[in-house]
């Protein structure tokens, strides 16, 4: 496949900080790429305000002025002509804009691939139907956010097959934003474990006191706790209050310090078991630690760059800049739906107030393996 | 129950967000290393400070976490298992010289000395230095956070491999941002290719490496004259690969968030405020460089290029304030040497640096004092690790 030469982006906001402006500006202007600058090349950029989009009409006017930003006022026009479109929705990217994806599936031409900003779906059924759709129009789909193409810290490979026996992630956010931000850094690392991903049996849910209660009682991995932590290059705390290190989790300082933690603990069918934790006020990055099935464990964080730039987009930009030339998908679209079924396994349990969810009747269960 | 290692601290003074605190703090309680958290149970830490300089953030840590105070600076180091000496100023100014001296004279013998920074204002009191610590059989270093910083991706130079250029861009006033550059720069010198040259002497031949034989040093203080030699001999590529690295370019990235090329030399003259470049030239023809990119980029990058004309370049990553986790490495690498008595890199790298940069100085003063006008350099000569014998001329 060549380059596209134009590009379509479905835009629900364009503000700054956004993943919308952090990606279009990528596309419009060029970005550093593994030691070089990758320029623009000679493609038209094209955007689409969705209805009732967040739009910074200025920055957009002045985009279009200095750097040839095309605009377009539906995804019909737009669509037509484009050889790869971008979908980004709102803020973090956690609701996904059903109808932007919907349009730009039904308007791109067969073989043009397409990626999503964020979630696919909003739930299963949503998400394995958008999967469905973009494979009956041969459309390439990848689904991703800024935590997919992010570096590690240390520079951490997990090798395809690796015998995991479970795994732990710390980080924050308001509900729905921390547990996007938990599934992006999660499903990317256990996909990688023996024989991929085979699927949900239950889904706990564990809040405030409960929650430390239960680790105690071994219902998710307190060991983990410590490794993870330590790849923290921001804890809370003493740290902040004059600078001094702390042990975090040897002091007992975690449950002091974690102001309305959630914990997600995910049984998976092959006995895996997985655990997110939303833990404000701990850290302030995001971190995992991995306990392999010989006892071994793996940690590291997960590099968010800072702002303004937040480079971790550029890292991205490249990974859809190749998607688009080659057609070929980064990251498994399996992993956006188990995260689309996840999340609204944890919307339901939060809002009906349950601890336990059990999906494992489910059939066919969101199995996937990564290719070697 | 285990005998505790007596770590001293002589300090000048003592603030937050200071190598001082950084380092004290993480020998006081701990810190993270490799996955999880080394508690410092094993330390007995003992702190000297000029009576002036002891302050509520010193009083906290005797309440809180057991310092020791001392007001003598030998009852300090009486004893002692290490010793880290750490300067008021910026890692790049010196030290009080006479302190540093009395410390590593006075140490129990053997015992290990880290110096914070760089260790003296002139090569020759760095080699006196040296010489004390050899004889007393006295582990010595030196650095700062940058030199056991991470990298981002991580690279490394393998031993060995054949380099024709490196470039370190960082920012910062003179001469702590030089005194980093070349933190980056010198342990290339140290671990990469060089020739060797054979002589005969009493009908014997000795070989000796072409190491640490500078050449040549030149410095330029405007931006103009900056992106001048920049635009020069392939540098600009170098320059391209290192900023490309950056995590916090300036100019329309801050102003509204989009990226910008900076790989191109004149998008630097828009933006540089305070430039400066030092280049050093061995006696192999390898050429280092260190650019000071202020308002350019908010980071250190470095690029270096192999003798086929590969490129590698990199960040090197310092983690974000107020934790800096950036001196659990650092510390990690000072404990070891307490531990073990091997220093973590060569004490001579400070000699180079000192002596390189004690040059810069010269030329930019000189620079100063003649409005512009190309400085001649004093005589450059070779820069061999002291006590090694004379290279060959």
């Amino acid at each position: 496949m060549t380059p596209p030469a134009n590009i379509a982006f479905l835009l629900d906001a364009f503000e700054p900080a956004s993943p919308a402006r952090h990606l279009l500006d990528r596309f419009l202007i060029g970005h550093p790429d593994d030691g070089h600058w990758r320029p623009r090349g000679n493609r038209a950029i094209v955007a689409v305000p969705q209805p009732g989009a967040v739009v910074d009409t200025n920055a957009l006017d002045r985009r279009s002025a200095d750097l040839g930003l095309r605009r377009a006022a539906n995804p019909e026009v737009a669509l037509r002509d484009a050889d790869a479109a971008v979908v980004i929705p709102q803020g973090a990217g956690i609701a996904a804009n059903m109808s932007a994806i919907e349009a730009a599936i039904a308007g791109l031409r067969a073989g043009k691939p397409l990626f999503v900003y964020g979630a696919l779906g909003n739930d299963l059924a949503e998400a394995r139907r958008l999967v469905a759709e973009a494979a009956k129009k041969n459309i390439p789909l990848a689904v991703g956010s800024a935590l997919s193409a992010a570096d590690r810290l240390p520079a951490t490979d997990i090798p395809l097959d690796s015998p995991m026996k479970e795994a732990l992630v710390v980080v924050q956010g308001s509900f729905g934003a921390g547990e996007f931000a938990g599934l992006e850094c999660l499903l990317p690392l256990i996909e990688r474990r023996w024989g991929g991903e085979a699927g949900i049996n239950r889904v706990h849910r564990y809040q405030d006191g409960i929650l430390w209660g239960v680790a105690r009682a071994g219902r998710w991995p307190r060991h983990l706790l410590a490794p993870a932590l330590s790849r923290s290059h921001s804890p809370q705390g003493a740290p902040v209050r004059d600078g001094r290190t702390q042990d975090l989790v040897g002091l007992n300082l975690v449950e002091k310090l974690a102001a309305s933690p959630r914990g997600w603990v995910i049984e998976h069918k092959d006995g895996f078991r997985s655990t997110i934790l939303v833990l404000d006020g701990v850290v302030a990055d995001f971190n995992f630690a991995i306990e392999m099935k010989d006892g071994s464990v793996l940690s590291a964080q997960i590099h968010q760059p800072p702002r303004p730039n937040e480079e971790n987009y550029s890292r991205l930009a490249a990974e859809i800049e190749d998607f688009f030339t080659t057609g070929k998908p980064p990251w498994n679209a399996q992993r956006a739906v188990l995260s689309a079924h996840l999340r609204h396994l944890f919307l339901n349990l939060s809002l009906l107030g349950g601890t336990v969810t059990d999906v494992s009747a489910l059939r066919p269960p969101v199995a996937y393996r990564i290719r070697r | 129950m285990a005998e505790l290692r007596k770590i001293a601290f002589v300090l000048e003074r003592f603030k937050p967000d200071s190598a001082a605190q950084h380092l004290l703090d993480r020998f006081l309680i701990g810190y993270a290393k490799d996955g999880r958290f080394l508690k410092s149970e094993d330390k007995l830490v003992t702190v000297f400070i000029p009576e002036d300089a002891w302050n509520a953030d010193l009083d906290k840590r005797v309440k809180d976490l057991k310092l020791r105070r001392t007001n003598d600076l030998l009852e300090a180091i009486e004893g002692a298992d290490g010793v880290i000496v750490i300067g008021g100023g910026p890692a790049g100014r010196p030290h009080d010289e006479t302190k540093t001296e009395f410390v590593v004279s006075r140490v129990p013998e053997g015992c290990p000395v880290f110096i914070h920074g760089a260790p003296g204002r002139t090569p020759q009191f760095i080699n006196k230095l040296n010489g004390i610590a050899r004889d007393r059989k006295t582990p010595l270093t030196a650095g700062s956070v940058i030199a056991a910083a991470g990298r981002l991706p991580e690279w490394g130079l393998k031993p060995g491999t054949k380099i024709r250029k490196a470039m370190a861009i960082v920012h910062g006033d003179f001469p702590t941002a030089e005194y980093h550059g070349l933190e980056i720069l010198i342990p290339f010198s140290q671990i990469r290719h060089v020739d060797t040259m054979k002589r005969e002497v009493r009908g014997e031949i000795r070989v000796t490496e072409r190491r640490w034989m500078f050449t040549g040093v030149a410095s330029r203080n405007t931006t103009s004259d900056v992106v001048m030699r920049l635009k020069e001999d392939g540098w600009d590529k170098l320059y391209a690969a290192a900023v490309s690295r950056s995590d916090s370019p300036r100019g329309m990235s801050v102003k509204d968030g989009r990226t910008q090329d900076l790989s191109d030399p004149d998008m630097f003259a828009k933006l540089a405020t305070d430039a400066r470049l030092a280049e050093f030239s061995e006696i192999d023809n390898y050429h280092f460089m260190v650019v000071v990119a202020n308002g350019v980029v908010g980071d250190f990058t470095v690029a270096v290029e192999e003798a086929d004309g590969t490129i590698h370049s990199t960040q090197i990553y310092q983690p974000p304030a107020p934790a800096r986790a950036g001196y659990d490495r650092l510390a990690a690498a000072i404990d070891q040497m307490f531990e073990t008595g091997k220093a973590p890199w060569p004490f001579f790298h400070k000699y180079n640096e000192t002596f390189l940069l004690d040059i810069v100085q010269f030329q930019a003063e000189s620079q100063k004092q003649a409005a512009n006008q190309a400085a001649q350099p004093p005589f450059i000569g070779p820069a061999a690790p002291p006590g090694s014998p004379k290279p060959a001329r």
